[in-house]
């Protein structure tokens, strides 16, 4: 055998050893297409009927589906109706709330304030409470003193009806004796007899009438001052008769015995030597000699 | 050109000749996968 030959046999038998190792290969990790198809289409069978009867049960379904759609857009638009309401109730309720935080607002000021008041009547019904105490410790001080006063009273009271007594008996006696100084023809009015004290007051008036007695001498006058020019009886005037400008005569004193409101009467206690009264003739009590 | 041999008619068999028959043993291997995977579709070619 040749050279080539050789060759040629070697590489035969290595063809040969790669055939054999492919063919092996194939046979070893080849896949069974054909059952595989066959699986598959009695999968995709089966896949249809259950994709027919889903399809039939997504009819069902979109036919409930559309019946409970109807019904929830019925609902849908009850309850938008009823959304409307709701929310026309909650604007009112919010300004209600609003009026309401207002009014809390408010009242929460006012309780505060009352609070604050309470706090200070407190206060002060504790300071009025001390000055109870004291009060009461004082009213029972002054029911001592009361006590006291009352027995002063009593005493006083019993002195009072004493004295009330005496004062009786003095007035018994006062009328007794006024009585009896009238019947002496004395004063007993005590601002005439005072008046009569003092002296008379500086008046002037006119002889209105005399009186003369046996001895044909005048004893009484009458003039035209009384007790409203404030004479009393008792006072002294003198008798005046002016003649001229600057001269005048004097006639005589009187002492005033009776009076009335304008007209009073005089008794002749110091007569003059040369005059005689007459009506018409002056009185007056600014002279004094 | 060999040389035809006189003494013998017959030629003896060497190594090359025993590859040549590892070879066709392992065609006829590799021809039995192929008819076993042809086997397996049917013999059926589309």
């Amino acid at each position: 055998m040749s050279y080539v030959g050789k060759i040629l046999v070697v590489i035969q038998l290595v063809l040969s050893l790669l055939f054999m190792t492919f063919a092996g290969a194939v046979f070893t990790v080849h896949q069974n297409w054909r059952a595989k198809h066959d699986q598959l289409s009695k999968t995709l069978d089966s896949t249809r009927g259950e994709l027919n009867n889903f399809h039939e049960e997504l009819v069902n379904a979109r036919r409930e589906f559309e019946t409970k759609l109807a019904e929830e857009i019925q609902k849908a638009g009850t309850l938008d109706a009823r959304n409307k309401t709701l929310e026309v109730q909650v604007t009112q309720l919010t300004s209600q709330n609003e009026q309401l935080q207002q009014q809390q607002a408010t009242q929460t000021g006012l309780a505060e304030s009352k609070a604050q008041e309470a706090m200070f009547r407190q206060q002060e019904a504790e300071k009025q409470r001390v000055e109870n105490s004291k009060m009461q410790t004082r009213l029972d001080e002054l029911a001592g003193e009361n006590r006291e006063l009352r027995d002063t009273l009593f005493v006083k009271e019993e002195a009072y009806r004493v004295l009330n007594r005496t004062y009786e008996s003095g007035l018994a006696r006062l009328a007794f004796l006024t009585q009896v100084v009238s019947k002496a023809g004395l004063e007993t009015n005590p601002e005439v007899v005072a008046k009569q004290a003092a002296p008379a007051p500086p008046v002037d008036g006119l002889v209105t009438r005399i009186r003369t007695n046996r001895a044909n001498r005048v004893e009484f006058v009458e003039i035209s001052l009384g007790s409203d020019d404030g004479l009393v009886k008792g006072n002294e005037m003198d008798v005046i008769r002016v003649i001229g400008q600057d001269r005048s005569e004097w006639l005589g004193r009187i002492r005033i015995v009776d009076l009335g409101p304008d007209w009073a009467v005089g008794e002749v206690i110091l007569p003059s030597k040369n005059g005689i009264i007459k009506g018409g003739d002056n009185v007056t009590t600014k002279l004094r000699i | 050109m060999s040389r035809r041999s006189s003494a013998s008619s017959d030629p003896v068999p060497d190594i090359y000749v025993g590859l040549l028959f590892v070879a066709v043993g392992a065609l006829l291997t590799g021809i039995v996968f192929l008819a076993l995977e042809l086997a397996s579709y049917g013999w059926q070619f589309q």
